[in-house]
């Protein structure tokens, strides 16, 4: 695909043509021009030197042979000369379509980034809430509620009919005044009780409200006898209210839990647990949970979508708009909570998961939007993604791109298939730019919200001069004619150029032998020969800088392209592995693991081995799970047929076990660096994750003993190297590149090239790539076994409170 | 005098100028069997087949980057074919036309008669006749009889 004035035109497509750059195209620099006209204008001078040369043939000899000789030449020097205008001509054109070509892959490539991101992250989020949706405790939380609420309505019913003789009392004449005031009194209790009966959510009912409830009931009922109604049954209201107190009990714990997942996935906002009515009945979020409990969803999309949800396996997706429980606006992933939380149970309410898109999307598009040397977005450069209907949903702009508003975009760019994606120049916020779209296809299973990505950026940058760049490196001629990395057709042109350099030289010495040869004859031609071949020389010399200038153009491109990639894959490796840290947190405090290791017995290690498989089921991306008590031995795994070699180890004085033994709180977690693991004796590395189990899943309790998580850290790392490789158009890995990632001590842990860079080699980091800072990247030049490449580092800087590893990711293409 | 200097990858060399033909593009080579590796093959020059010579083996330099062929080639003039004024200053070349074959020219100079020196004796090598000093750099002059006779 290549950057158009008309945004239709794709270059895949081989109807296509290219746009041709001509000299007077105004993204032609100024600089270039000016270079342009020099070379014309000494090549130019050639002619009127060798109609010299010819006319002095005619003085110098009479003969007719050595006069043709002389013409001859001169006639030879004019072809070169009209060959090498000619190449000058398209030399421009070249040098042009490449740095558009270079550009438009890089702003392509940081687009495709971009919303690729979010996708990943997004079907994390979708595994989440289904996973969640299925713990016992939201479930039993809404049952209960549900049954207390049937109860509430059958006390209404009773109170209705005692009102009604209370009232009919009230009227009768023998009631005394004081009886009156005390019937009125009465009257008022009953309608406040009415009112707690008809409450649609008991969950708002405080506990300090219990007592007043029990006094309520008590002078209902004492009241009550006055007129000989004893409508109100003691045992049920007693029973109601210990109900309630049970319910409020259930929904603490129900809070807590969403509260623990919060902590352990900082992605979101909220989480909340809606009633069958659509009245939210606890939320994750302390501080602004008793504004939310107790608001109606049920007009909301997400809460009628996860109510149609047809079982535990699906959910429903709301794309970024409004929503009552947040001032801005939110992108909800909600399911069903079922019945004793069964795959197929009755549906009795909702899980909604408030995902923090704004927070995401921002720190997404303020990392891959082109910066310049301070850091900062260049002025004119923006990123932003749109929805279905193209309106803004995030902008690294919030005031001249606002959400919600519709982007100033061509047509073309706002309706793209799946997965497409296209470039051209339009005039954006006032500034001709290239705008580069594309559209998401999802992730995996996970098939995206229709969301497109967009970068903008000045068409200026696009084609200003590489000159003043600096460069760590020489250009070359062998670099320019042997190096893979140079286009092969200006490859061509250079050597024409040389070519055509070296026969104006080869021409204008012969005429020099010849006019040498001539004696005294010769002397007038002597000059001419000089001048041609210093004009030859002049003008070719310039063409090879421009070339030289060309050629590191491309080399700043690549190296710059190879930055950004190697940034995407320790991006999303970081992200991948925050996930994994929140996984770990997440799971160490289910009740069934707590149980095995409180309460050890064959049938808790059972349910903690069964609960174990079903969560590997899930999460695929585990090798194995595997619960050991606080002695080190093991309790239960998920892999079956590795418990019996697990059962004979003990693993009291491995550092991980004992740093997630040592634990404060049931935040923290602690994790093995990519290595040899006793856990998997046949695996050359493991990545393991481990977290503390505490004494009744409390987030202090006393540690009963540590979950271990084995991240199938190869097969995941490598197929995220391998997403982040430097490819062709038809997307084939580019010939040769390679990528790695090392750890703290620069050794190789994960590898595209076993056999060249296999893991454990040490990569020394030597000048430019020493003393990288978090989240910088470099690139440059390196040698590394016998062979020259161009290499991107970026070091992690980690992810939220995910810190990462001190690891860094190296992308690197070969030279030659 | 006119001599053009010539180089050898890194190395500079001199010849005269009255032994020149022309200079031109190595064209495609077809080697000889059995002949010395210093003979890089025979080339049809406008329907003459001439002897061509890779000089850099007849210098003993293997090529900067293996497997590269020298790009440019000299054209010498036979003995017969040389002007009078180049037999009248003494200069030999071979008998038969003969291809050089070289990485680049470098310039053609003029030097005068203080600018010759003979080849010190302790750096004696049987291709070079002299040495002429041009921007204070010594530069060897090559012996085309000389050369000659190594192949025999």
């Amino acid at each position: 695909m290549s950057l158009s004035s008309s945004p239709t035109v794709n270059q895949d497509s081989p109807a296509t043509k290219r746009r041709q750059f001509s000299i007077f195209d105004p993204a032609i620099t100024f600089e270039h021009r000016e270079f342009y006209e020099t070379i014309v204008n000494r090549l130019n001078g050639i002619f009127p030197l060798c109609s010299q040369g010819k006319s002095a043939s005619v003085e110098i000899s009479e003969n007719p042979t050595e006069r043709q000789q002389v013409t001859d030449l001169m006639k030879q020097v004019e072809q070169f000369a009209s060959d090498l205008l000619k190449v000058n001509k398209e030399l421009f054109n070249q040098f042009y379509q490449s740095k558009e070509d270079l550009h438009q892959a890089i702003l392509s490539t940081t687009a495709h980034n971009t919303i690729n991101l979010i996708d990943r992250n997004l079907l994390e989020r979708t595994c989440d809430v289904r996973w969640w949706a299925l713990e016992l405790s939201f479930s039993d939380c809404i049952s209960f509620a549900l049954k207390t609420k049937e109860e509430a309505s059958h006390l209404a019913e009773e109170t209705a009919k005692l009102r009604n003789l209370a009232n009919l009392s009230n009227r009768s004449e023998s009631i005394t005044l004081q009886e009156d005031q005390q019937g009125k009194g009465l009257l008022a209790q009953i309608d406040e009780l009415t009112k707690i009966w008809n409450q649609p959510v008991l969950a708002l009912l405080k506990p300090e409200m219990f007592v007043h409830l029990e006094r309520l009931l008590e002078d209902i009922t004492e009241g009550s006898k006055e007129f000989g109604a004893d409508r109100l049954n003691q045992g049920e209201l007693t029973g109601f209210t210990e109900n309630l107190k049970e319910l409020h009990l259930k929904l603490d714990f129900a809070n807590l839990r969403l509260e623990d997942i919060n902590n352990s996935y900082t992605l979101y906002r909220d989480i909340v647990i809606v009633g069958p009515q659509g009245y939210i009945i606890a939320s994750s979020n302390r501080t602004n949970r008793d504004k939310v409990v107790g608001i109606n969803v049920a007009e909301e999309d997400w809460f009628r979508g996860a109510m149609e949800t047809l079982d535990g396996n699906s959910y429903y997706t709301q794309d970024v708009q409004p929503s009552k429980i947040e001032s801005q606006n939110s992108l909800v992933y909600s399911t069903a909570i079922r019945k004793n939380s069964e795959e197929h149970g009755d549906v009795i309410g909702v899980m909604g998961v408030f995902f923090d898109f704004q927070g995401e999307a921002d720190l997404i598009l303020n990392e891959y939007i082109p910066k310049n040397e301070k850091h900062q977005p260049i002025d004119g450069c923006y990123s932003l993604f749109t929805n279905q209907q193209g309106q803004i949903i995030a902008s690294s702009d919030e005031v001249i791109l606002p959400t919600s508003s519709f982007a100033h975009i061509p047509k073309a760019h706002r309706y793209l298939d799946t997965g497409e994606n296209i470039g051209s120049y339009t005039v954006f916020e006032g500034k001709e730019s290239a705008l580069v779209s594309c559209k998401t296809a999802g992730y995996l299973e996970y098939e995206g919200l229709g969301w497109t990505a967009h970068l903008v950026i000045p068409k200026e940058d696009v084609f200003k001069s590489d000159v003043e760049q600096s460069s760590i490196f020489e250009i070359n001629s062998q670099l320019l004619t042997e190096s893979c990395l140079i286009p092969k057709v200006n490859q061509e042109t250079f050597l024409k150029v040389q070519d055509d350099k070296e026969a104006i030289q080869l021409i204008s010495l012969n005429g020099i032998v010849f006019a040498s040869k001539l004696g005294r004859r010769g002397v007038a031609l002597g000059p001419i020969f000089q001048q041609v071949t210093q004009t030859g020389s002049f003008a070719t010399e310039k063409m090879e800088e421009l070339l030289e200038e060309m050629a590191l153009g491309v080399f700043n491109l690549y190296l710059k392209s190879l930055e950004n990639f190697s940034k995407q894959a320790i991006d999303i490796i970081d992200r991948n592995l925050f996930e994994r840290s929140a996984d770990i947190r997440w799971w160490s405090t289910d009740q069934v693991f707590w149980d095995a290791l409180q309460s050890p017995s064959e049938e808790t290690a059972q349910k903690a081995g069964n609960r174990l498989r079903v969560i590997n089921g899930n999460y695929t991306m585990y090798r194995n799970l595997v619960l050991i008590d606080a002695q080190g031995e093991f309790v239960a795994c998920s892999r079956t047929e590795l418990e019996r070699e697990l059962r004979q180890m003990d693993f009291a004085d491995q550092s991980w076990f004992q740093s997630a033994m040592r634990a404060r709180d049931s935040s923290q977690y602690g994790v093995a660096d990519v290595n040899q693991s006793p856990l998997e004796k046949k695996k050359q590395t493991s990545l393991i994750y481990v977290g503390s189990v505490r004494e009744n899943g409390t987030r202090t309790g006393e540690v009963l003993g540590v979950l271990a998580i084995l991240f199938d850290w190869d097969k995941e790392a490598n197929s995220v190297l391998q997403s982040c490789l430097p490819r062709t158009n038809k997307s084939e890995p580019i010939d040769g590149v390679i990528g790695f990632y090392t750890n703290q001590d620069c050794e190789i842990i994960e590898t595209t090239d076993p056999v060249s860079f296999p893991l454990g080699q040490v990569i020394q980091m030597t000048p430019p790539f020493d003393g990288l800072k978090s989240g910088e990247s470099r690139s440059g030049f390196i040698q590394l076994a016998d062979r020259q490449y161009i290499m991107g580092v970026t070091q992690t800087k980690g992810y939220r409170e995910y810190s990462g590893l001190n690891w860094k990711a190296h992308i690197l293409r070969p030279v030659y | 005098m006119k001599y053009v200097i010539f180089a050898l990858q890194s190395k500079k060399f001199g010849i005269d100028i009255h032994l020149i033909h022309e200079f031109s593009k190595a064209p495609y080579i077809s080697a000889v069997l059995g002949q010395s590796s210093k003979v890089a093959g025979l080339v049809n020059l406008r329907g003459r087949i001439t002897l061509a010579l890779d000089l850099g083996c007849c210098f003993d330099l293997a090529p900067e980057i293996k497997g590269t062929k020298p790009k440019t080639m000299i054209v010498l003039d036979s003995q017969d074919n040389l002007s009078d004024e180049a037999k009248a200053l003494g200069v030999v070349s071979h008998t038969e036309p003969l291809i050089l074959l070289i990485d680049r020219i470098i310039s053609i100079v003029e030097v005068e008669a203080t600018d010759f020196h003979p080849v010190p004796s302790q750096k004696e090598n049987d291709l070079i006749d002299g040495l002429i000093q041009v921007d204070n750099e010594l530069i060897p002059l090559l012996s085309i009889p000389q050369l000659i006779n190594t192949l025999a």
